[in-house]
């Protein structure tokens, strides 16, 4: 009964207004209560990644980093086009493509700290 | 060898459903084009018709949508704050839209829209749009804070600074190509499996007992697909959160 109870408030939450930065009681109330009940998916989202083995984190990485080497490739490569530097715009933005598709993979596996600790969990989000 | 049936790269062709030509530009109603209204249409339907009964004790229709609702708004609200609810819209139809097109893609006969790296990039472009312009509206310059970490000695601020740029620029890239990529290999790796089965089981009696291995590969492989197609569109909808994070809190 209680589970249901709290389903129901929670649409009454979600139908109403804009969720955002409404300062009413009641709705702090309900958001605590909201909260409580979020804890169960969040884990279940978690076992969910950890069930795919090491292919979904492998492919992951592999687009995190071979991204950032092309946007550097492309960019070097642009450069080169434009200002007639050929081939020194392309060397230098490679190895900078090179150095944030690093970046991207040590952000991914958490080795590197989110820019933004303020955001509580997405530090957590990330070591998954 | 070539042959329709064990052909892998067969399934992804595009075909004209019907031709529309304007102004010189073919935007001809493809097959890739009916699946991806089958499968807005599907989402709505189940979404709306699941939700029409408004029932205290959920049947199974509304019980998949409120599931589905309470997973992505709680997705989005530990990664991008109470201030990130404003995009649930987005994210909510991002996440569906994704589920449901990768899910389509499992039934036989049907076109994969997520496997054509057009329609990923597309979506993951609407994503970095969304935080870039909503970066500079709501922060102004101050968005721009995003690219220069604090606590970096000055003389190397200028090559950090490319270098987290490049790095917010791949982000697409990767969120499309992850996408699309799973989706592309895992549909090959099924048909060259299933191909095994049938070339080998016309290989007479004893072919037909070789073709039992291919074939177990092939359930489990299925199986598999199916954990990708939700599996990926968890990982999109996450990443878009993430993102989403950066617009509404660029560093300090």
């Amino acid at each position: 009964m209680t589970s249901d109870d709290k389903r129901r408030e929670t649409e009454g939450l979600n139908e109403g207004k804009p969720p955002i930065g409404s300062g009413d009681a009641r709705l702090d109330k309900l958001r605590e209560k909201l909260d409580d009940l979020k804890q169960t998916p969040e884990v279940g989202a978690g076992q969910t990644q950890g069930g795919m083995g090491g292919i979904g984190q492998a492919v992951k990485m592999g687009s995190e980093f071979v991204a950032g080497v092309i946007v550097g490739f492309v960019i070097g490569y642009t450069i080169d086009q434009v200002f007639g530097t050929k081939p020194w715009g392309m060397i230098v933005f490679l190895l900078l493509g090179f150095a944030a598709g690093t970046l991207n993979v040590l952000r991914a596996v958490g080795a590197v700290t989110e820019r933004f600790p303020s955001s509580g969990q997405s530090e957590d989000k990330d070591k998954r | 060898m070539a042959d329709v049936r064990t052909d892998p790269i067969h399934q992804f062709g595009i075909k004209h459903i019907l031709d529309i030509n304007v102004g010189g530009y073919d935007v001809s109603f493809t097959n890739s084009a009916l699946f991806m209204v089958l499968t807005v249409a599907v989402t709505a339907l189940i979404l709306i018709w699941g939700t029409s009964a408004r029932a205290v004790v959920p049947g199974r229709l509304q019980s998949m949508g409120e599931i589905a609702y309470e997973f992505v708004a709680g997705t989005l609200r530990s990664s991008a704050g109470e201030g990130g609810m404003r995009f649930l819209p987005l994210v909510f139809s991002l996440f569906m839209f994704v589920l449901v097109a990768n899910l389509f893609g499992m039934v036989p006969y049907f076109f994969t829209v997520t496997s054509h790296i057009i329609v990923t990039a597309c979506l993951a472009l609407l994503v970095i749009l969304t935080v870039t312009i909503y970066g500079f509206y709501k922060h102004g310059t101050h968005f721009l804070g995003l690219f220069v970490p604090s606590g970096v000695p000055a003389a190397i601020v200028p090559l950090v600074t490319i270098i987290e740029v490049i790095s917010f620029l791949s982000r697409p890239l990767s969120l499309s190509v992850r996408l699309f990529a799973n989706m592309l290999a895992g549909h090959i790796t099924l048909k060259v499996f299933a191909g095994f089965v049938v070339t080998l089981s016309s290989l007479g009696a004893f072919g037909f007992l070789g073709a039992l291995l291919p074939l177990a590969m092939v359930v489990a492989l299925t199986g598999l697909e199916f954990l990708v197609a939700f599996l990926q569109a968890y990982v999109f909808t996450i990443l878009t959160c993430m993102y989403l994070n950066d617009a509404l809190h660029p560093g300090h």
